[in-house]
């Protein structure tokens, strides 16, 4: 280890190896990635690009920092199958010895009874999709229509924040693709979803507390001009609430410039919600709790998902 | 100033020097661990280094079983075997024909063209005398399946043809009903189809 | 209380004016590593600054908040980039051409070009300071520069780096102490990762979503490869300096450095990252098996210092050299744990990591960067033994900053990952432990400024002084008149 070189030569070797491993492969991976049609049900390409304000809108995004505090990213847990029976079809008691093959520890008679209210869960919380498939498969086989139901789990989607996790797809068209590292705001993954509404974002721009009084969120009063009413109010002036800080006055509107509608666009068209191959997403038709006999064992209880 | 050129070995600062200490071998134990432990991790957590396998899923096969199999794919399926039976006798196996014989359906543009009607009519009653399939000249004849297949299996074999992705090939699938309305408007056709006949019908019919 | 180790130490050198120490450098090579550490210094200043304004932020949203330049997305990787790039790494290259000085014993190299260097870094900073509060940030954390100013910053660090292995290349003894060997892997590791970033971000980006794992991983090799060793190089000399004994073993060293180099390069994609799998699984395999050379660290530390643990209560410099240390360990710790996904569920995205990094740039970097220079000051401007560092209430004050600044986040980090974690709070609930740990981080935000300015301050002006005992005979008998002659 008294050797300049011979130590600048293992120094080299080691980052080289690792620059390689996790620089080059990816970029052979994810780097020159296209639109694929990796969508499920269409054939389709995803993602589609923004449209010309949202690119500008990313700029903006990306030049007022706001990828410090917010994140683009819904993570997840894990994913739980249900089974759910939507009819019972002509032949009623192939379709009770099929739910007593499925539900070994099922009486005929409790079978029986689960029919009286469907739609059913007849399976609820399998972590194995083959089995959840071959149950829905001896359903079929016997007359009934059931379907297999996609529950993703995690916090974020528990809280609304996604119907599944955001991949590398979501991000393709982005540059510069900012994922953000901490969340000291709401994650933004699809706020173009949750909170589709221009106003509600204007609004929130110019003066954050005044929609969410304990927020942090600084204000950005600069993306929007104070300016003298003309023949009629505009389409998307500000109407504030309360008169807080740099009340409107007498015959002024508080108007966005080109830079907050583009930020605006741009956060309307936030979505990763699609369904891929690398990201099934939440079956649309979640289980009504009542008509199932199985608890809610292994998943987080739905919530009344807040738009925040 | 001349003082600061005065070269001494020390600096003004202590040289304690370095120990000659031999690492403990249980150093070289814990690093064996924790190699072990990160095989171990990979294993669960690597997803097979697929480019599409996100955390939670464990593998590729795992996230594709659990999207639901649509009608398409079932057709897809079963359309895998009858072409194998019945087409790949003269379109080979790898879709590809064979020169001046049999025209490729491997990106095709007759294969690949929105609407699949042409198609149906073609694989029902055949086809016969000069054709032109991605700028090359053939002249053949295809025969007429419609007494050997069901609605189903032309369904299938056209959606194995049009969607399959060894050959590059991505279209929309066809049904068994639009397969059926076919079969009912051409009803009572004996002879086979020529290609100027059929380019003759507009697309959506 | 003054340094006790300058007065009482038979080699240190008699105090009073006029005696210079007995040094292996030349004095334009001093001005280079002097100017590297006061320029260090300087935006150390500037970055506590901009680290009150930024925590003030949150406790009153609408400080400074109507103009772009001042808005909190603007002024965040502001105090980042100027944290890291402006102290952490200059200073660094100062304390690594002082060490190949020291231990090559041979005069700078080229020290021409470490000045045209020092000089061309500190214009890139200001240029990517400008730009970043102008709106030109490149959006990706850490590397917020834009082109423009990147690009001086590189070329100024190659000048350095030439100084600095020329330095190398020319020293005297033939082997190599352990400080060698990790700064050669630092001067490496830069230019490497830093023009890496630059390409794929700047110059020629790449699509999607491999921009952040290239900015993930330049942030992961900058703090646990560049950063790291340079602090460590530091430590594996200072420490046995200030203590007057040896380095508990080369060999420890030795395992530790080399682990170090093979693994860290792998570090870097966070659990939560919208990337297949694998690649954060490789990163938290290789940060855990950074456990081995972390424990060679630790004992090879501990056991140089055992026994005198209580000397740091009456040496400021032996202080903030340990505490620094303890920093190492600790943050290095936390950010090998937090790799684990049963850990990463709860500390990802949150405030635990923004505490890790400010406990290893304000504790580890700050403390063994700041002991240095305190400990080569006076050394190189002799006079200034006798009046610098003669107060050492800044230092303690930096120490309960560094502190106070970097636990409550990743106290309050992990409560928010937890709050997080319960979907039946909503956003403004589960954000609540955050603000409690960013209320007590301001403050230690706010004595860091003011022990760093007093550091400054005492710097400043012994600098000052030894600039003008320089110049003013030469510009006296500038300005004394001519004699006249009398008679013919």
């Amino acid at each position: 280890m008294n050797h300049g070189p011979l130590v600048f030569l293992g120094v080299l070797a080691a980052l080289a190896t690792a620059w390689f491993g996790m620089i080059v492969q990816p970029q052979l991976q994810l780097g020159r990635a296209v639109p694929g049609t990796n969508m499920v049900e269409t054939t389709a390409l995803y993602p589609q690009a923004r449209a010309g304000l949202a690119q500008q809108g990313l700029q903006v995004y990306r030049s007022l920092g706001c990828a410090t505090c917010h994140t683009r990213q819904v993570r997840q847990d894990g994913m739980l199958v249900d089974v759910l029976l939507r009819e019972a079809g002509t032949n009623t008691a192939a379709v009770i010895r099929a739910i007593t093959r499925v539900r070994r520890e099922l009486p005929d008679a409790e079978a029986e009874r689960l029919l009286e209210r469907l739609p059913v869960t007849i399976q609820r919380g399998l972590v194995d999709p083959e089995a959840a498939a071959a149950s829905v498969k001896e359903l079929t086989d016997a007359g009934a229509r059931a379907q297999v139901l996609l529950r993703p789990q995690g916090p974020d989607i528990a809280r609304g924040w996604g119907r599944g996790r955001t991949v590398a797809a979501d991000f393709l068209y982005d540059q510069p693709a900012l994922p953000g590292h901490v969340r000291l705001g709401p994650d933004l993954a699809n706020i173009g979803a949750r909170l589709p509404s221009p106003e509600w974002h204007y609004l929130h721009l110019y003066d954050p507390q005044a929609v969410n009084p304990k927020s942090v969120m600084p204000p950005h009063r600069f993306l929007f001009e104070r300016r003298r009413v003309g023949a009629q109010p505009s389409a998307d002036g500000i109407v504030r609430p309360s008169a807080a800080i740099g009340g409107t006055g007498e015959g002024m509107e508080i108007v966005p410039t080109a830079e907050a509608r583009a930020l605006v666009a741009f956060l309307l068209s936030l979505r990763s919600d699609v369904p891929l191959l690398e990201r099934p997403v939440a079956t649309g038709d979640e289980p009504d709790p009542e008509t199932t006999d199985l608890p809610a064992a292994g998943d987080q209880p739905a919530v009344d998902s807040p738009a925040l | 100033m001349s003082a600061d050129l005065n070269p001494t070995p020390n600096g003004g600062d202590p040289d304690p020097g370095t120990g000659q200490l031999p690492v403990p071998v249980l150093l070289f134990v814990v690093l064996g661990l924790l190699g072990y432990w990160g095989m171990r991790h990979l294993d669960g957590h690597a997803g097979g280094f697929h480019a599409r396998v996100y955390d939670p899923y464990p593998s590729l096969a795992y996230v594709s079983a659990l999207h639901p199999r649509s009608d398409a794919d079932v057709l897809f399926a079963s359309g895998r075997r009858v072409y194998d039976i019945y087409c790949s006798v003269c379109h080979q196996p790898t879709g590809q024909g064979i020169t001046g014989q049999f025209p490729p359906l491997a990106g095709a543009d007759w294969v690949l063209f929105d609407t699949p009607y042409r198609k149906i009519r073609l694989v029902l009653d055949g086809i016969q005398g000069p054709m032109v399939v991605n700028g090359q000249n053939y002249n053949g004849a295809m025969p007429p399946w419609r007494d050997l297949l069901t609605d189903e299996e032309i369904a299938a074999v056209l959606t194995y043809i049009r969607a399959n992705p060894a050959w590059g090939n991505d279209a929309s699938p066809v049904s068994p009903e639009q397969v059926g309305t076919i079969r009912e408007q051409t009803a009572g056709r004996v002879t086979a189809w020529s290609a100027a006949e059929l380019l003759q019908i507009p697309p959506n019919q | 209380m003054s340094e006790v180790c300058a007065q009482d130490s038979p080699l240190a050198p008699p105090p009073g004016p006029g005696i210079t120490a007995p040094d292996a450098v030349d004095s334009s090579s001093r001005w280079a590593i002097l100017l590297l550490f006061w320029a260090g210094t300087k935006w150390l200043v500037l970055a506590t600054l901009l680290g009150l304004l930024v925590g003030l932020k949150f406790h009153t949203p609408n400080l400074l908040a109507d103009a772009a330049w001042l808005t909190y997305g603007r002024l965040q990787p502001a105090f980042w980039n100027v944290l890291l790039y402006g102290f952490a790494w200059q200073t660094g290259l100062g304390a690594a051409l002082w060490l190949l000085v020291r231990l090559g014993r041979t005069p700078v190299a080229y020290p021409m070009a470490a000045l045209a260097g020092l000089g061309l870094w500190n214009l890139g900073l200001v240029i990517g300071l400008v730009g970043i509060l102008s709106g030109d940030s490149t959006g990706h954390p850490w590397l917020e520069i834009p082109g423009y100013g990147s690009i001086l910053l590189l070329v100024a660090y190659g000048l350095i780096a030439l100084s600095a292995l020329g330095t190398f290349s020319r020293r005297q003894p033939l082997e190599l102490h352990p400080s060698q060997w990790f700064l050669l892997a630092a001067l490496f590791w830069f230019p490497w990762i830093y023009s890496t970033a630059q390409l794929l971000l700047v110059a020629d980006p790449v699509r999607g979503v491999f921009q952040a794992v290239v900015a993930w991983w330049f942030g992961a090799q900058f703090l646990w490869g560049c950063l790291a060793f340079v602090g460590l190089a530091v430590l594996w000399y200072l420490l046995p300096a200030l203590l007057e004994r040896p380095l508990h073993s080369r060999y420890h060293a030795l395992f530790a450095f080399w682990l170090l180099v093979l693994f860290t390069g792998w570090r870097g994609i966070p659990n939560s990252a919208p990337v297949p799998a694998w690649l954060p699984s490789v990163s938290t395999v290789f940060a855990v098996l950074c456990v081995a050379p972390l424990l060679a660290v630790a004992l090879n530390l501990h056991r140089t210092v055992v026994g005198s643990y209580r000397k740091v209560w009456q040496q400021p410099a032996l202080a903030l050299a340990v505490f620094g240390a303890g920093a190492y360990l600790l943050a290095t710790a936390l950010g090998i744990l937090q790799t684990l996904p049963s850990m990463s569920r709860v500390t990802d995205l949150t405030l635990f990591t923004p505490g890790v990094q400010g406990l290893f740039v304000y504790g580890f970097l700050g403390g063994t960067l700041l002991a240095l220079g305190r400990h080569v000051v006076p050394r190189w401007l002799p006079e200034s033994a006798a009046v610098w560092p003669r107060a050492s209430w800044p230092i303690w004050v930096y120490l309960a900053g560094a502190l106070l600044h970097a636990l409550p986040l990743i106290l309050g980090g992990w409560a928010q990952g937890k709050a997080l974690n319960d979907p039946a709070l909503v956003w403004t609930d589960a954000f609540q432990p955050a603000l409690m740990a960013l209320r007590f981080s301001t403050l230690g935000d706010l004595l860091l400024l003011v022990g760093v300015s007093a550091h400054a301050w005492g710097f400043g002006g012994v600098l000052l002084r030894f600039v003008w005992r320089r110049t003013q005979p030469v510009l006296v008998s500038a300005l004394k008149p001519e004699p006249i002659e009398v008679g013919s």
